[in-house]
């Protein structure tokens, strides 16, 4: 059970004036029930490689393989793929559209032809899972605030049961609060439903707390695949490419600098917190 | 002329620097600003108090941050700086203009710019130098004035290079400062940016706090940066915490960042250094409160080695 790229190559509008290779050849395996962050800056093909895990975009060449089957074999089930494999844009609260919260969160799993009952409660599970209360679900979702929006989104995605969760930039716009209980609940649903979850993001912070592995995607490439400790051990050279390490990674190295000796491949606060208090108790 | 909340809001220093010399930008009087919503027939369906008796006072020159969750009303809050949005009860001032004087609005629109958050939403032109001189043609600017300004402007923003771009070619970030530029070419006094970074990477981040600061010291253009960001806020003068409509602490950004558990229960946060000097204190390390950047994380840190 894996998703697997194969030397993926990616060229926008080829034979153009506005010719671009977005994605260069890229090799990747997902294994099942991994927590993924994937970072890069702006135009580093982030959001092209996510759309090739379901065939929303098709590879100009190279393979992609879903549990072992070719996607790009001319029988496979395309439809198929898109329940397992399923993608949270960026703002989907823009994509809310129906009357009610619930009528939103039922849209996706009533188009999979299940029973009603199946769906009813595909749906009180997938918006309990996002801690949007029996109060709210028959409220509009345009009477939500930005990140109960935001919440009921992933909420209908959740209730098409995938096998891997892609999300792309899950907290843009929130406030601090909403991010950390957007990210909780992803990595309880993580926890609780043994799904792999992929989490594009912006925030070196947010991915260090939460995921086991961090691609970081640079020009196409990939530049580093490895543990958040390992990643932001590169400090110097993520800066060079327009990312940077959590604020506390830095202030380990400033303390190193200046002789103390913590550890310095740190990447959250309560790592930093046990680095100092080690060096202050021996001290 | 000047009301008791004045006194409250100013910082205290600023109180004994006689009340005369100090010349407000902006200032609020128990502003209170209501959604109403209306069913078909025009019925009051409900009424949802945005602002909440908001008085606060900003100087011209100043650098104010506003912090505040999703919801809180600081976008509310900004709208009203260019009577975009007028009170409901009580007044804001913009440069001594009552904001619900409609003879004025031009006046005050151009005294008080507005970036907002999405950057494709802002631009109109297809080249920057047609884009940043729109906003001065509109104002019936001269043709070689115009052209003086947009290049003071982009110059400023550090996107002189960049004047005969196509403006979809641009990152986020360079967007945002063309858009900034725009503003500059119309000669406010005062900036308002509701959340200009929220949709930028983080070098895209830095350069428009970057380039915001820099107008502000260097131009001397009062700035109310609205974000979530807590390390845009830590080189502001005064940052104020909005919740429920209502202002709920304000102060220097280390009076503010001394106070983590207050602002986490405002839904806030503060920078990851802050926080870690919080926890290292509560373990009984002696750092003193409200630390803001590494250098004074490392310096406090060394004073306990001693």
């Amino acid at each position: 059970m894996s998703i697997i790229l194969d030397k993926i190559n990616y060229i926008y509008s080829p034979n153009t004036a506005y010719e671009k290779q977005a994605l260069k050849n890229i090799s990747l395996v997902i294994e099942d029930g991994e927590f993924i962050g994937l970072i890069g800056h702006t135009g580093s093909g982030k959001s092209t490689l996510i759309q090739h895990f379901n065939g929303l975009v098709k590879a100009t060449s190279g393979g992609v393989y879903y549990n072992g089957a070719d996607i790009y074999d001319t029988d496979y089930n395309l439809k198929e793929l898109r329940k397992k494999v399923g993608l949270v844009f960026q703002y989907p609260e823009y994509q809310l559209f129906e009357t009610t919260v619930l009528k939103d969160v039922q849209f996706g799993p009533k188009n999979l032809g299940l029973t009603a009952l199946e769906v009813d409660l595909r749906s009180y599970e997938a918006l309990k899972q996002v801690g949007i209360g029996d109060d709210l679900i028959d409220a509009s979702p345009f009477e939500l605030s930005g990140g109960q929006k935001r919440r009921v989104a992933i909420a209908g995605v959740l209730a098409m049961k995938p096998e891997v969760l892609v999300l792309d930039e899950p907290t843009a716009g929130l406030d601090p609060k909403g991010r950390d209980e957007i990210l909780g609940q992803i990595a309880k649903i993580h926890e609780e439903r043994k799904i792999t979850v992929v989490l594009v993001s912006h925030s070196m912070e947010d991915v260090a707390d939460y995921v086991e592995r961090i691609i970081v995607m640079d020009g196409g490439s990939i530049a580093y695949d490895d543990t958040p400790r390992n990643v932001f051990s590169h400090y110097k050279e993520l800066e060079e490419i327009g990312l940077a390490a959590p604020q506390v990674t830095y202030a380990m190295h400033a303390l190193r600098d200046k002789g103390i000796p913590v550890d310095v491949n740190v990447t959250t606060i309560e790592e930093a917190k046990e680095a100092v208090l080690a060096w202050y108790r021996k001290d | 002329m000047y009301c008791k909340s004045d006194f409250r809001v100013l910082g205290r220093k600023k109180q004994f620097a006689g009340k005369d010399t100090i010349e407000k930008m902006v200032r609020s009087e128990n502003l209170i600003f209501e959604y109403i919503r209306r069913d078909e027939e025009g019925n009051v369906e409900s009424i949802t108090k945005a602002l909440d008796d908001v008085s606060i006072t900003i100087s011209k020159g100043d650098f104010v941050a506003i912090l505040g969750h999703n919801g809180s009303g600081k976008s509310t809050l900004a709208k009203h700086m260019n009577a975009l949005l007028v009170p409901t009860e009580g007044t804001l001032f913009v440069d001594g203009m009552d904001t619900k004087d409609e003879e004025k609005i031009w006046e005050i629109r151009q005294a008080a710019g507005m970036v907002f958050q999405n950057p494709d939403n802002q631009i109109i032109a297809t080249v920057v130098e047609e884009d940043v001189g729109f906003g001065p043609e509109n104002l019936g600017v001269p043709t070689k004035e115009i052209w003086e300004r947009v290049e003071k402007s982009l110059r400023a923003v550090g996107m002189y290079e960049y004047r005969k771009h196509s403006p979809n070619k641009l990152s986020g970030g360079q967007k945002q400062r063309v858009a900034i530029a725009g503003i500059m070419a119309m000669k406010p006094q005062c900036i308002v940016l509701d959340e200009p970074t929220a949709m930028l990477d983080p070098n895209g981040r830095k350069e428009v706090v970057r380039t915001v600061r820099e107008l502000n010291q260097k131009e001397g253009v009062t700035v109310l940066l609205i974000t979530h960001y807590m390390e845009e806020v830590i080189y502001a003068d005064k940052v104020i915490v909005m919740d429920d409509g209502k202002i709920v602490m304000q102060g220097t950004p280390r009076e503010i960042f001394a106070q983590v558990e207050k602002l986490k229960s405002y839904r806030m946060d503060v920078p990851q250094v802050t926080e870690l000097a919080y926890k290292l204190k509560q373990a009984g390390m002696p750092l003193p409160d409200g630390i803001l950047s590494i250098e004074e994380f490392v310096e406090a840190v060394q004073a306990c080695a001693k």
